[in-house]
């Protein structure tokens, strides 16, 4: 790991950390809790991790430059059922056509947020709401909304709920068991603690923002290979403060 | 739950019984029948369009059900290979055969799918062709992909 610039907070230890990374040594920081983490070949004055540190002052989330201010396509899932055709709707929206390398990744990040979504991020009493072994149907208050965009060179893709259980924890938890030890997949009845770990090998930005038990908005930005600087990436936490 | 998403298919070819996974591997799929096959077991892998982490997961405890048994994976599409570098006990102890390498073209963006046998990976590493004729009036084709890291697979199955 060269060149790693990490800002640091008196009450809250390190806060970011950019630099060059693989995926592994970045979720390693985050493990370690760190919640904003940047690979860019730009370093401290990558633009990205400029927003960040920005934003971290004002405790607001940015707008990143990879998420769209232009038309997305939007869909709102109530049934675990209708997840299998949500993305072919998206993309049979999509003026670009995506490359099938592309294709396949965004549907496997869409699969894994959005089962996350409708079957994990509902508690009551403590424990999850929904059972993966049984058809689902949310409420309209808990309908899972996501948005879509697809360019030449990457799509955006975006899935939030209003069930807001997504800790800064169980993603450094999830991450460390998935890069740092040989017990990838839990045996537990629900998911199989893959999901994140298989999102944050694949996309190049990923943005969570968590309001506790009000909402979990996750988008990311997933680049086609060919795109500028594929190699650069980052992870971004708001949010949810604590463990 | 009726599975519609997922179908095993088992056929003989020179001899050999092999399995056909076809459709979307996920939490509802159910491996059971491939049990009953004796001798070696040959999973054809063609014609998986998508697998998740609880399909990973189903099939992972699979492996595990038929530690012992000589596991075969042929004709590996990307999708497949994406899993089988992410998650290594996807992979278990099987042996990968061949598997499909992502060409595209930069001038017409055709894509295509090239099936190559292991003598052309190993853990040594690769002789694949770094371009390929396209089928169109395009021109070459380009692998479309890091090798080192699609092919990092084969330093497990080395291991």
């Amino acid at each position: 790991m060269a060149k790693v610039a990490k800002k640091q907070r008196a009450q809250e230890g390190i806060v970011a950390a950019v630099g060059i990374f693989t995926k592994a040594q970045a979720a390693k920081q985050v493990a370690e809790g760190v919640r904003h983490v940047h690979c860019s070949e730009l370093g401290s004055k990558d633009p990205i991790y400029v927003a960040t540190l920005s934003s971290t002052e004002k405790e607001t989330p940015p707008r990143y430059l990879w998420e769209p201010s232009l038309k997305t396509t939007e869909v709102a899932v109530t049934q675990s059922a209708d997840r299998h055709e949500i993305f072919d709707q998206l993309i049979s929206k999509s003026v670009v056509e995506i490359k099938r390398q592309l294709r396949e990744k965004v549907g496997m990040v869409l699969e894994e947020l959005l089962s996350n979504a409708i079957f994990h991020a509902f508690h009551s009493d403590g424990k999850e709401k929904y059972s993966r072994s049984s058809d689902v149907s949310l409420k309209s208050n808990e309908a899972v909304k996501v948005r879509f965009a697809a360019t030449e060179d990457g799509c955006f893709l975006e899935v939030s709920d209003t069930g807001g259980t997504l800790s800064f924890g169980s993603i450094a938890e999830s991450l460390k068991r998935c890069y740092q030890s040989d017990a990838q997949i839990q045996a537990k009845e629900s998911g199989a603690g893959l999901g994140i770990y298989m999102v944050f090998e694949t996309v190049s930005h990923l943005k969570i923002v968590n309001e506790p038990n009000k909402r979990t908005v996750i988008s990311c930005w997933i680049a086609d290979r060919r795109s500028e600087n594929p190699k650069n990436f980052s992870f971004n936490y708001f949010g949810g403060k604590g463990k | 739950m009726i599975n519609d998403r997922f179908k095993i298919d088992i056929a003989t070819e020179d001899g050999v019984q092999k399995v056909f996974l076809r459709g979307n591997i996920d939490e509802d799929a159910d491996f059971e029948s491939i049990k009953k096959i004796t001798g070696a077991i040959v999973i054809n892998f063609k014609d998986v369009k998508s697998i998740n982490s609880c399909g990973i997961r189903t099939w992972v405890n699979f492996l595990k059900d038929i530690t012992g048994r000589q596991v075969v994976y042929e004709e590996c599409p990307p999708i497949i290979v994406r899993q089988m570098n992410m998650v290594p006990s996807f992979l278990g102890t099987a042996k990968v055969t061949s598997v499909y390498v992502p060409y595209v073209s930069d001038e017409t963006d055709e894509e295509k799918l090239v099936l190559f046998g292991a003598d052309k990976f190993t853990a040594a590493g690769f002789t694949l062709p770094e371009t390929i004729d396209g089928d169109g009036d395009g021109g070459e084709m380009e692998l479309d992909g890091n090798p080192q890291q699609y092919f990092a697979f084969t330093k497990k199955m080395a291991a």
